[in-house]
């Protein structure tokens, strides 16, 4: 039985069916670890002592028939800008090298309160700051589908480790898309739930307004399995959304006959030809369910790159005004507090990190406030008004995810071309809105695709429905790539 | 707008608490300039009589009150962990007010 092939939840039904004890679980998916992630670099820090106790523990519970949670003896990896106590979270800075979690953050605790095991702390570029993991301080991560290309960013290794097979679910962080544009290259799902509906308490902040934790998977029931336990209001948060806790795997979509589907067809034009061509065949999928599919206005978008990146980066100039190096983190010798400060900053900060925060400083302050943040502010509103007004014709919205394809490390070096990887994901962090990616085929070389969906504030379900749907189409749960499409050597 | 230039560089890496080698100032400045006049396109939307986004969520826009009750928190050693140079349960820096 070829374990790594699994879902999440097929792994948990053979724990809870005794096929498998947790520990020969966890001992399975380690040895594929340290077999293949040499070369895949997803993870900054395996927790093979701990992962081996909570699930020695586990197998105790299910002989003592104690109650197993829902997620039990599933191994989740973790963005390492997450907490787990007393672990170290680098968030992929030089700055936290050594910072170790004095507190677990709200989602791996409602992850290890249903038997979760989370087995790593996973790879991301800076803070959470890029989308390729080049900006990582550590190192870069490799795509399964072919390890000269990035994986995509932020949440790089979490990524890379759902889609090679390391683990069957991981968590990212999602503030311009760096959920859905790795999923997107990885050729797996990724899910961006609405603003408020996961709790951001143990979370890095970067841009407060914009994060969002979501799920990994390679299938879109596990990402509603691993929402039934994240997605649920947190009073350490006080942006988290008084939502009830919802059903995401039970009265499957059929058809989408009941849909009408959105697209903007006129702001997705620039797109390159053959990223065009795919997305139309995944239109072609959905009409084949028996959606209706309109033309919608969104052109308000083409300034989503420029509204997102002013007010980004301001919330990331103030959220990252906390690493001094007075309290925690690095600190340089110095021989007075501003210099200290100063030194400390400069060393610890990768590049792209004090670009953003130099940006965020500018936009913000006396003199520019007015023509660049406040102005941002209020075309931010414009895309918010402008989305309300899609959503009043059409159910769901759908996208590419990324405008290419996983470009090769080192390609991209000007900074605009990077930024706009993110064209048709950022609307979505800045409208608050719920956004999936679903895999949807292969280019020429290889190399995945992924098409997005987004629906209105609050339905998360709907989405993650859909995109079990679409899949049934498209089978993209049975892709794996070439090179781990098969077990570790022992 | 007025043209982003090295003087600005410098002013923001005071602000934000950044020094930077020259190398580093090179790029950055490069970069930021670049960025700053993509942005711009901005000032071509028109935004008269549309408010400020202070809510990205219209499901809760209230204050989120708890009451005022003393509840458990960490101890302190938990955060001295991570306290590079302490004294007790003192941070210790250099001075802070000049001499």
């Amino acid at each position: 039985m070829k374990l790594f092939a699994c879902s999440a939840k097929q792994l948990h039904e053979h724990f809870i069916k005794g096929d498998f004890s947790a520990q020969q679980i966890i001992e399975y998916f380690f040895q594929r670890i340290q077999t293949f992630d040499p070369m895949l670099k997803a993870f900054l820090c395996p927790l093979y002592e701990r992962s081996l106790k909570k699930a020695q523990l586990l197998d105790q519970k299910r002989a003592q028939n104690k109650p197993l949670g829902k997620l039990a003896a599933i191994p989740i990896a973790i963005k390492d800008n997450m907490h787990i106590q007393d672990v170290i979270t680098t968030c992929g800075s030089k700055f936290l090298e050594n910072y170790k979690a004095p507190f677990s953050a709200s989602v791996t605790e409602f992850l290890e309160e249903e038997d979760a095991i989370l087995i790593g702390k996973t790879n991301l570029d800076e803070f959470a700051m890029g989308s390729s993991s080049e900006h990582s301080a550590y190192f870069p991560s490799h795509n399964p589908w072919n390890l000269e290309c990035s994986p995509g960013g932020s949440s790089s290794g979490s990524a890379v480790a759902v889609a090679a097979r390391l683990a069957p679910l991981s968590l990212g962080s999602d503030t311009g898309g760096s959920i859905r544009q790795p999923a997107s290259f990885c050729g797996i799902v990724g899910f961006k739930p609405t603003y408020g509906r996961v709790s951001r308490y143990g979370l890095v902040s970067y841009g407060s307004s914009f994060d969002q934790i979501g799920p990994f998977a390679t299938n879109a029931l596990d990402i509603g399995l691993c929402m039934e336990v994240i997605g649920k209001h947190c009073k350490n948060d006080s942006t988290s959304l008084p939502l009830p806790q919802e059903n995401y795997t039970e009265n499957l979509y059929q058809d989408l006959s009941h849909l009408t589907i959105g697209i903007p067809w006129h702001f997705i034009e620039a797109a390159p030809e053959k990223t065009l061509k795919n997305f139309k065949e995944s239109v072609q999928i959905l009409k084949d369910l028996n959606a209706k599919i309109i033309d919608i206005d969104l052109s308000v978008l083409k300034h989503s790159i420029a509204t997102y990146y002013i007010l980004a980066c301001a919330e990331a100039s103030t959220n990252l005004a906390r690493f001094d190096g007075v309290r925690y983190g690095l600190r340089q010798k110095a021989n007075d507090i501003d210099s200290l400060m100063c030194l400390s900053r400069n060393y610890g900060f990768g590049h792209e990190v004090k670009q953003r925060i130099m940006l965020g400083t500018y936009v913000l302050s006396s003199g520019y406030q007015d023509a660049y943040y406040k102005k941002a502010q209020k075309v931010r509103t414009k895309i918010i008004q402008d989305f309300e007004k899609a959503f009043a014709l059409c159910d769901v919205i759908s996208m590419p995810t990324s405008p290419t394809t996983a470009f090769k490390l080192q390609h991209i070096q000007d900074p605009i071309e990077m930024y706009l990887q993110d064209i048709f994901t950022i609307s979505a962090n800045l409208a608050g809105l719920p956004a999936i990616s679903a895999p949807c085929g292969l280019d020429e070389n290889q190399l995945p695709y992924g098409v997005q969906f987004l629906a209105p504030q609050a339905l998360d379900t709907l989405l993650v429905k859909m995109a079990h749907l679409f899949e049934t189409k498209t089978k993209s749960n049975e892709f794996i790539p070439p090179l781990f499409n098969k077990e570790s050597e022992k | 707008m007025a043209e982003f230039d090295r003087s600005d560089l410098k002013k923001l890496e005071k602000l934000a608490k950044i020094t930077c080698t020259e190398e580093e100032e090179d790029k950055l400045f490069h970069n930021i300039k670049k960025i700053i006049l993509y942005v711009e396109q901005l000032s071509e939307v028109n935004t008269e009589n549309t408010p400020c986004c202070n809510f990205v969520t219209q499901l809760q826009i209230s204050n989120v009150f708890r009451e005022d009750e003393v509840t458990p928190s960490f101890a302190k050693e938990k955060f001295l962990e991570n306290v590079p140079d302490h004294i007790g349960d003192m941070i210790r820096t250099p001075p802070v007010i000049d001499q």
